[in-house]
């Protein structure tokens, strides 16, 4: 069930939103994540489990990627899951692994793109499933023109290299 | 505010073969300036290029640089970063929530960063802006962005009129980024986190750097499009300068 929501703004271009939920924190990082990001208030989250949401994180910068990785080093004794992941963040996690440290990836979203009408269109999937082997859909159905053309964005070993 | 072509030292060796660009970041990072991944070889067309530039001692320009519709637009603040990057994807018609969206918006924030906070130092040869610092650029330091789109792809340039990139600089970046899958990939010193030209890399179908110690630096970039998009086909290529010479 869920219980209080706090929204924290640290800047004019990012806030997060905390929520309780039965054992949990989650924490929805919403807007762009960069040199101006500060994320000691979530340091009171130390020791208990945390549940990172990036759904609606729209961009990450270099300095962004430091002040993450350092933030998540500090955040000892918790139990760290990602979930909503989109491509911009599974980028991050498959060039700078640090990104993940001891967090758990829940769940990412995969892109594909219409051969059709260039439609792009992200397809939620569950990271765990991958890993036992759950295959990953090479075409879906446009939603924009209804072709069943869509075709994953790259590929899909490439993307879920991470989930090693 | 082109950066003159004449009298470049054009940095050897250069590799021809099909990379990963991992592979191809290790061969950059062991001296190699001038890289392309193509499964045609040296009868790719831009390898020729390359060849003639390095022969000839001048810098190359590859037809995914030359448009006739390039736009142009100066950054002059740290400020008005964000706003740049959108006024750019909104005239190349991009929506930063779509896949290319991203990967410009991504690449012209480290471009413009990079040139902002560490092209420009002052007399004691130390970076002259901070990172944490809104930053009011002089006009003869004002960032100079070009950009076009084509039907297979997308063009982004960022020049600087700072101490330029050596290649040593960039041989370290590569070595850091590609050689270790720790927290060490990152600089933890005040400034930049040093991912800036490896994300851009990873991202862009073609790169070219020409660095000018006395002219500044000019970062060349291509896209392509999914539909045109081979991952065993990119290309590096770094430029360096003296007018001395």
């Amino acid at each position: 069930m869920n219980t209080a929501k706090a929204i924290n703004p640290t800047n004019d271009h990012f806030h997060f939103e905390m929520t309780e939920i039965q054992n949990a924190t989650r924490v929805n990082l919403i807007g762009i994540i960069d040199e101006d990001t500060d994320f000691s208030t979530l340091l009171k989250l130390k020791n208990s489990p945390v549940i990172f949401n990036f759904k609606e994180v729209t961009s990450i910068n270099s300095c962004g990627i430091r002040t993450w990785v350092n933030f998540i080093k500090e955040l000892t004794g918790s139990t760290l899951e990602f979930t909503e992941c989109p491509p911009l963040i599974v980028r991050q996690m498959n060039m700078v692994p640090s990104f993940i440290g001891n967090a758990t990836v829940n769940s990412v979203f995969v892109p594909y793109v219409c051969d059709g009408c260039d439609h792009e269109q992200n397809l939620l999937v569950s990271v765990t499933d991958y890993k036992k082997g759950g295959p990953i859909a090479e075409t879906i159905q446009c939603e924009n023109c209804k072709s069943e053309e869509m075709e994953m964005d790259g590929n899909a070993k490439q993307y879920f290299a991470f989930a090693k | 505010m082109s950066l003159p072509k004449e009298k470049n030292i054009i940095l050897a060796p250069s590799s021809v073969g099909l990379f990963s660009k991992k592979e191809a970041a290790s061969l950059i990072a062991s001296g190699c300036a001038h890289l392309h991944s193509s499964i045609v070889g040296k009868r790719d067309s831009l390898v020729s290029l390359t060849h003639q530039a390095i022969d000839n001692q001048i810098s190359a320009t590859y037809p995914w640089e030359v448009s006739e519709n390039t736009n142009e637009l100066f950054l002059t603040s740290s400020k008005e970063r964000k706003k740049t990057i959108e006024q750019v994807l909104t005239e190349l018609k991009l929506k930063n929530t779509s896949s290319m969206g991203d990967k410009i918006w991504t690449s012209l924030e480290e471009l413009l960063t990079n040139s902002i906070f560490h092209a420009y130092h002052d007399p004691k040869g130390k970076e002259k802006y901070y990172r944490k610092e809104s930053v009011e650029l002089l006009p003869e330091e004002k960032i100079l962005i070009k950009f076009h789109r084509s039907p297979t792809g997308f063009f982004l340039s960022v020049k600087d009129s700072g101490q330029g990139l050596s290649f040593e600089k960039v041989q370290n970046n590569f070595k850091r980024c590609y050689a270790s899958s720790d927290i060490s990939q990152i600089e933890t010193k005040d400034g930049g986190a040093g991912l800036g030209l490896y994300v851009v890399f990873e991202l862009a179908t073609h790169i070219k750097i020409i660095s000018h110690p006395s002219f500044g630096t000019l970062t060349s970039c291509w896209f392509a499009t999914p539909a045109t998009f081979n991952p065993d086909y990119f290309s590096f290529n770094y430029f360096e300068g003296d007018q001395k010479l």
